[in-house]
């Protein structure tokens, strides 16, 4: 492997960029702004942070650095733990995956691609909880938690385009196909 | 480089990404079920991480909590003469209060110090900040930035200012996470008030919990004050939680009196409850004199003379 491309600084910084960021997310998902039952749910701003990184740069959201934030946000937030983390790394994998391909895209396939991801992503957690026989959340408030998400996405992609200057690269070969 | 190693090379980067994913999944899996299981080392995790995050999370909530609180005075703003007349109106009614509290007040430690009264439960409280809540809709939980270190233990209450809010289910050396009243897993033993009659208060993720197991409920009304019944020895007695709600159909639920939407502070209550006989030597044998003596300074001091 070559080790040094791997732990080179410029990749260090993204991925603590990427760390930062993610951190972020979910201190703002986990502020105490409404506390009352019928609160609306947060949106689920890491799995923004988590789908923008994975398609434009795919190198600094590492498995790993997606499974550390995924698990801190389980924590924090008290999400039946182990269940948010595994369908935002296999979100983040597929993305990933798809890579490049999607750049010669326009944003709304991008956003509807994403939409069907993140509600997949909450399918997976509400049918693990309730096989595990927990009580499961009202589908009502995953719905508002999914719409409010979507409708989110788009604006944090401008902030990170135009704030962070992080957009796809132009006329980078498809480094996925061997 | 030759064709064949760079090859080589992304076989091997990827049996590596394989088997990380693989051990990945097997964590979670291993997380789930610590998580169905309750399993007090997950709670240790939390809280061993709330306690690391804790300083970080007040930079970035400060912020938020100043805008969501300059947007509600900004409301408020508006109905700022016709308030100020109601409390005017309202202070003028409870000086008359006042007055008779005193009455009052002076009337029981005279009949007190008659009957040489012990006061029975020993409660001391903690105040905290609510840093965190759990955003998304699977649980009613929130994290409170007082700890171990200031002497919250593990089953308090945690009251605001107008009633019960919920209960402490873990703590951390800085950080305590509280379960909410309107939680799932949420079951709190209450009293109907004049009628006295017993039931349990059962969160479902609604902002008014369901009375479950209400005894005799042709003798309460709607609007029924509830309380904490002290049952079970966790929560004090008489705890205000709520008034009662009447549905169609014979069920009740609970109007809780704690202002949930705004929950900025709340308060840990220490309580040791009293002398409890439950097992055969009891009397005899009660429970060790170190804590007794430990809980004897944080006393309240009208605990009279009795004991």
């Amino acid at each position: 492997m070559d080790l040094a491309l791997w732990f080179s600084p410029s990749r260090l910084i993204r991925t603590a960029l990427f760390l930062a960021l993610g951190l972020v997310a979910i201190f703002v998902e986990a502020a105490p702004l409404g506390l009352s039952a019928d609160a609306y749910p947060s949106p689920d701003i890491l799995f923004c942070v988590v789908a923008y990184w994975s398609t434009r740069r795919p190198e600094a959201a590492a498995l790993i650095a997606v499974f550390a934030l995924g698990l801190t946000r389980d924590l924090m937030t008290d999400a039946p733990v182990g269940a948010g983390v595994l369908t935002l790394v296999f979100a983040s994998e597929f993305l990933k995956a798809l890579g490049h391909g999607l750049s010669r895209r326009s944003f709304a396939t991008e956003w509807l691609l994403l939409a069907t991801v993140l509600a997949l992503v909450i399918m997976a957690q509400w049918l693990i909880v309730l096989i595990l026989l927990a009580h499961p959340p009202y589908l009502t408030d995953l719905g508002y938690q999914w719409l409010a998400t979507m409708a989110l996405y788009p604006v944090l992609a401008l902030v990170f385009r135009w704030l962070f200057r992080i957009g796809w690269r132009k006329g980078e070969p498809a480094s996925r196909s061997p | 480089m030759g064709r064949t190693a760079s090859l080589q090379e992304t076989a091997l980067t990827r049996s590596v990404h394989r088997i990380l994913l693989g051990l990945v999944v097997l964590v979670s899996v291993f997380l789930l079920i610590l998580w169905r299981s309750d399993n007090p080392r997950l709670e240790r995790l939390r809280l061993a991480l709330a306690d690391r995050l804790v300083p970080s999370m007040s930079l970035v909530n400060q912020p938020l909590e100043f805008a969501s609180g300059m947007s509600r005075d900004y409301r408020n703003f508006f109905d700022l003469y016709s308030q100020n007349r109601e409390l005017r109106r309202e202070i003028q009614r409870l000086r008359a209060w006042r007055e008779t509290a005193r009455q009052l007040e002076d009337q029981n430690a005279q009949l007190r110090a008659l009957n040489n009264v012990r006061l029975a439960p020993h409660a001391t409280f903690v105040t905290g900040d609510v840093i965190a809540d759990s955003g998304g809709p699977f649980l009613q939980s929130a994290l409170v930035n007082v700890g171990a270190r200031d002497g919250v233990v593990d089953g308090s209450a945690a009251v605001d200012g107008n009633g019960l809010v919920g209960r402490v289910v873990g703590v951390g050396e800085h950080a305590t996470r509280l379960l909410l009243l309107t939680d799932f897993s949420s079951r709190v033993p209450v009293l109907v008030q004049p009628s006295g009659r017993r039931a349990i208060l059962a969160g479902d993720a609604t902002s008014a919990p369901v009375l479950e197991f209400l005894e005799n409920p042709d003798e309460v009304n709607p609007g029924d004050p509830v309380r904490t019944s002290g049952d079970g020895g966790v929560f004090p007695p008489d705890l205000p939680v709520g008034r009662l709600i009447a549905l169609p159909g014979g069920a009740w639920r609970v109007a809780l009196s704690a202002d949930y939407a705004r929950l900025e502070f709340v308060r840990l209550l220490r309580y040791t409850p009293d002398t409890r006989i439950d097992r055969a030597g009891g009397l005899i044998l009660s429970r060790p004199r170190g804590a007794e003596q430990q809980a004897e300074p944080l006393a309240p001091a009208t605990s009279g003379g009795g004991g």
